[in-house]
């Protein structure tokens, strides 16, 4: 008896964007600080024998931190708010939930502070939110949105006082939390935020990158075109390319034949001769800056390294309450939210960004 | 969305149910039942100790490990909890009035596996338990009818798949896949809950590969993960106002209050009387009529003077309640 | 210059990363890549019959020592797939488990699992 089954489940959406680094209109800059929560970032440079000393520096250099048992009722407290919300990128994550069962946190560069919280802590906190678009029909999780910068939002007046009340006395919130500060001012530390919570009596520990290599050689890596607009009439498209460079990063072998007993994989497109081909991958918690000055890196040294094309890879926490900006975000099955830059030598790029079962796509 | 939960962990030795509470915490699971099931109800209520059949009612603590055990289970997790059941099967109407019984209802879950059409019309109707399980190795002796699947539906009684005996063997899981497929079919997915019913270890499944099964049985994505998430969660507040079903309204000397509940009290003095007692009666006054309300309210009033203050519902419905109050109180 | 091409309808693949697992101190015996394939494919037969079995699984990578494997199935075919290794109950009579450890639409998910991170 065949089992009637949902035909199919609906586990992930892909979104793919062309443009080039120079166009004034590219939003790329603004997309990366978007995307507030990073766990790994991962390139793959073919042609390339060695990893550059560049990639590693600003990987591994990454301040980012655990703050371990932070009370909720000190990231409301003023002096953070003045001296790092205001004056910076403050980025902090709940860490240790999951967000289809506990409560998650988030406090984003804008100083918005959200809470996505089980029905059970929602209604005893007695702060006002709204369901979860996740699940759809059932309502089970709340998300409440606090500005923190907002002119009003001050000791004092009702608003605080009563978010001040409802975090200190109804229930004694306590999280783990990692966390990133970008001060605007460059003169100002970055580890200075955890000098402040150190001295307000938790424990800080850094959070320890992981670093993952591997060199493949006879690589028979795609030969992409950029200037490519229409896929239509081409062997391969753009989630193939797609494939591809997931299958490398996973690393599955990709020449097998498509008559194999095993898979059936091939990649149908035009090949580059074979060469040695580099993977790195990063993983820990990075800011956005860090980002943003890889993909910089890359673009001003592709022609130096003399790459084809390299990709790069920013992966999120499955478990933070938004993917980019303030889109919610969930876990059905899986929970990814992440993005791949195809960099060229000609500074045009390939976007790709994907996203899991419960996400909302602009 | 609430946290994984198994509700039915088989009883077993304690060095081997140790192993599988922790291949739960590991899989991903929060909470997990253990099961004590007594096969008849016949053997262990009402006969002498002399008698060769007696077996005595195990206190639900002795199902569980001691705190050392689960100290360690939780050790690569951040929080787990165990739950004892009791379970059991019933073939006659005579039986059911056993169940009463305050050893079997000290229970944290009390399960029935009804083996009649009648049997199973009591059990939904009007059987202090939580939860009825659906025998899934054999074919369905009764047909389950909408009627009664409403009834249940209202008292909060949930219906059990497991899913274990399917793995074991392959007769078993025809039956499995057939009796669920009809059970979700009348209920239309509601209130079921999918639980491993496992001897052993390796006889648990992640708690995905568990919603993904629910699919197989032909409820949608969402059901399947409330069947082992909300849905369980409901059924442990359910088991908690089986406990206390003769009282809803709780009364708490105000020195005995907890100290982040103290400001219900000075919520109430600050706010004008009339507030108050109206808050304080409002699941009262709507039973009521008007003239009832008044003297329901006196009462309270003259209590407030003396020591009784706080009149406190059922813990988390009061919460509840109090959160949606303010919560009308900030849109004002 | 600017192009944005949003995916319409599903994704044509899903893909799964997967443990077979024994019982602890059980000796594992030593599996194939094409042994593991044809007890997947064994698996859907004994649950969803010649219907389930005529789908294609491709077993993309297969690590013999940890016995874990990446598949790639087609998304309408998913979760008949997942059942399947979800009852899987013993490997030549030994018990065993599949342990689906991430699912995604995206090849690329899978490269990283961000409940990993241990950061004590």
């Amino acid at each position: 008896m065949a089992a009637p089954i949902e035909k199919s489940l609906p586990i992930g959406k892909l979104v793919f964007e062309k443009s080039s680094f120079k166009n004034e209109k590219s939003k790329h800059e603004e997309f990366i600080e978007d995307h507030h929560f990073n766990y790994a970032i991962s390139c793959i440079l073919p042609n390339c024998k060695r990893i550059p000393d560049i990639l590693q520096s600003s990987c591994v250099g990454e301040k980012s931190f655990l703050v371990q048992d932070l009370p909720l009722i000190e990231v409301i407290s003023l002096d953070l708010i003045e001296a790092f919300i205001k004056r910076g990128k403050l980025r902090m994550l709940s860490h240790g939930g999951t967000i289809d069962g506990d409560d998650c946190v988030a406090v984003l560069p804008t100083g918005h502070l959200i809470l996505h919280l089980s029905k059970d802590t929602y209604q005893q906190l007695g702060l006002e939110g709204k369901p979860s678009q996740f699940p759809k029909r059932k309502k089970s999780k709340y998300i409440v949105d606090i500005d923190l910068t907002s002119p009003s939002f001050k000791p004092g007046k009702k608003g605080y006082n009563r978010v001040k009340w409802c975090f200190k006395d109804r229930l004694g919130l306590k999280f783990n939390f990692i966390a990133t500060w970008t001060p605007s001012d460059n003169e100002v530390c970055p580890s200075s935020l955890q000098k402040y919570f150190t001295m307000k009596g938790c424990k800080c520990k850094p959070v320890k990158i992981k670093c993952n290599m591997k060199k493949y050689n006879d690589v028979l890596v795609p030969d992409i075109d950029p200037s490519q607009v229409d896929f239509d009439n081409m062997d391969y498209s753009y989630p193939d390319v797609f494939e591809w460079l997931g299958g490398f990063s996973c690393g599955i072998d990709l020449s097998c034949n498509p008559d194999d007993y095993l898979s059936t994989y091939s990649f149908n497109g035009p090949t580059r001769p074979p060469a040695t081909c580099s993977y790195v991958q990063y993983s820990g918690y990075f800011s956005c800056q860090t980002v943003q000055s890889i993909i910089k890196s890359i673009r001003d040294s592709m022609e130096e390294w003399k790459l084809p094309w390299c990709s790069v890879t920013v992966q999120g926490f499955m478990d933070s309450p938004l993917s980019w900006k303030q889109r919610e975000h969930g876990y059905l099955n899986n929970g990814d939210n992440l993005y791949t830059f195809i960099i060229f030598p000609d500074d045009s790029y390939w976007l790709y960004s994907a996203y899991g079962s419960y996400d909302l796509v602009s | 969305m609430a946290n994984f939960m198994d509700f039915n962990v088989q009883i077993s030795e304690k060095q081997h149910l140790a192993k599988t509470l922790a291949m739960a915490a590991k899989l991903g699971y929060s909470v997990a039942a253990v099961n004590h099931c007594a096969p008849s109800i016949d053997s262990i209520v009402k006969k002498k100790k002399k008698d060769k059949d007696y077996h005595a009612i195990p206190l639900p603590e002795t199902l569980k490990v001691d705190a050392e055990t689960l100290k360690n289970i939780m050790a690569g997790t951040k929080k787990f909890r165990q739950l004892s059941r009791f379970s059991t099967i019933m073939e006659d109407v005579a039986q059911l009035q056993k169940l009463n019984t305050p050893e079997i209802q000290a229970f944290d879950l009390v399960a029935v596996q009804p083996l009649t059409e009648k049997i199973f019309h009591v059990a939904v109707s009007s059987l202090k338990i939580d939860i009825i399980t659906v025998d899934v190795t054999q074919k369905l002796p009764y047909p389950i009818k909408r009627p009664l699947i409403n009834v249940a539906l209202e008292r909060g009684i949930y219906f059990e798949i497991q899913y274990s005996p399917a793995i074991r063997d392959s007769t078993s899981r025809k039956y499995m896949i057939a009796n669920a497929q009809t059970l979700i079919r009348v209920c239309k997915g509601k209130n079921v809950i999918i639980s491993s019913g496992c001897l052993k270890a390796m006889d648990l499944r992640g708690p995905h590969d568990v919603a993904n099964l629910g699919l197989l049985f032909g409820m949608s994505q969402e059901q399947a993960k409330a069947a082992i998430t909300t849905n369980c969660q409901s059924l442990l507040l359910h088991s908690e106002s089986r406990k206390i079903t003769k009282s809803t309204v709780g009364v708490v000397h105000k020195t005995k209050l907890e100290e982040k509940d103290k400001w219900i009290i000075e919520q109430n003095s600050a706010n004008s009387k009339n507030k108050s007692e109206s808050r304080l009666t409002d699941s009262e006054s709507r039973k009521t009529d008007n003239d009832n309300s008044k003297s329901v309210k006196r009462v309270l009033d003259g209590r407030q003077s003396d020591d009784i203050i706080e009149v406190k519902k059922f813990k988390l419905d009061v919460k509840c309640m109090e959160a949606n109050d303010i919560k009308s109180d900030v849109i004002k | 210059m600017y192009k944005r091409i949003v995916g319409k309808g599903h994704l044509p693949y899903a893909y799964l990363k997967i443990k077979l697992e024994f019982e602890d101190g059980a000796l594992e015996p030593e599996i194939e890549a094409a042994m593991f394939k044809y007890f997947i494919t064994q698996a859907i037969q004994s649950l969803h019959g010649e219907i389930g079995a005529s789908h294609s699984v491709d077993v993309l990578k297969f690590r013999k020592r940890h016995l874990e494997a990446i598949l790639r199935v087609s998304c309408s075919f998913l979760s008949k797939l997942w059942s399947s290794l979800t009852l899987v109950g013993n490997y030549k009579g030994q018990v065993c488990a599949f342990r689906v450890q991430q699912v995604s639409s995206h090849l690329m998910a899978l490269s990283s699992n961000s409940r990993e991170l241990n950061v004590s």
